[in-house]
């Protein structure tokens, strides 16, 4: 009597469990950090060619790294859509790669890109890329 | 079978308490970060924009991403909340499962 009562209870416990938002995903958070260290490392690049030589900064010399990073991005923005009770960090990833894309679309216009320019964009997507982080490991306090 | 209801409602507002303020309290250092980062930001901004190095249609342009930090911020400040709740609702779902176990003599 009293196994099939902890059975019942077992099932009835499981099917109570409340669950709001994904479970915390290792791979995604290595993701997050490793496309925020690759944006990093690109604006770096182009910080260490002279601001006053435009050519020096022409897009085509970097065209490759801003495609590889948002090959990354689009990879991430697929992952996260295909987890269930994900629809903040979807939109979070969509933010990042609009950016990334207009950022982007800016430098191959005009051809050149400046160290304010530079670091504005740095700033600005090392604070979103934290802000994507957060949004993974606040998923480690879940207590389930 | 013992079952005293208030003891059970007093430990789930316990159990609930509980819960929220751990949590709570790391969202508030969280939302600390994102105050400070956005501060540091805003200060850089319009620094450029007062020396003249970046001009008009480039600032209304950044104040724009600026809008769409503060939704990502805004995003993973739910995603806390959705966890807390989360945290919240199955500490209360523990205590009652305690309850009707040791009720039933179980545990």
């Amino acid at each position: 009597m009293k196994v099939y009562l902890i059975v019942m209870l077992a099932g009835f416990y499981s099917a109570c469990r409340v669950t709001m938002v994904a479970p915390y995903d290792e791979h995604i958070a290595r993701q997050i950090q490793l496309i925020s260290k690759k944006i990093d490392k690109l604006y770096l690049t182009i910080l260490d060619m002279p601001d006053d030589d435009p050519s020096a900064r022409a897009y085509s010399l970097f065209a490759e790294q801003y495609i590889d990073i948002e090959v990354d991005l689009n990879a991430l923005l697929l992952q996260n859509r295909l987890r269930p009770l994900n629809n903040e960090s979807t939109r979070n990833v969509e933010i990042a790669l609009e950016t990334w894309i207009k950022y982007k679309k800016k430098h191959k216009e005009v051809n050149t890109i400046s160290d304010f320019d530079l670091d504005l964009n740095r700033y600005y997507f090392r604070d979103l890329f934290m802000v994507l982080l957060m949004g993974e490991e606040v998923r480690k306090n879940i207590n389930n | 079978m013992e079952f005293d209801v208030d003891a059970i409602l007093n430990d789930m507002v316990l159990a609930v308490r509980k819960s929220v303020q751990k949590d709570y309290e790391e969202a508030e250092t969280i939302t600390e970060l994102f105050v400070q980062a956005n501060k540091a930001r805003y200060k850089k901004l319009a620094e450029y924009r007062f020396s003249g190095k970046i001009d008009e249609q480039s600032f209304k342009s950044r104040l724009q991403d600026e809008k769409l930090m503060l939704e990502a911020q805004f995003n993973t400040l739910s995603i806390f909340t959705k966890v807390m709740a989360q945290n919240a609702a199955n500490a209360v779902i523990d205590v009652l499962e305690k309850a009707i176990l040791s009720g039933l003599k179980i545990i």
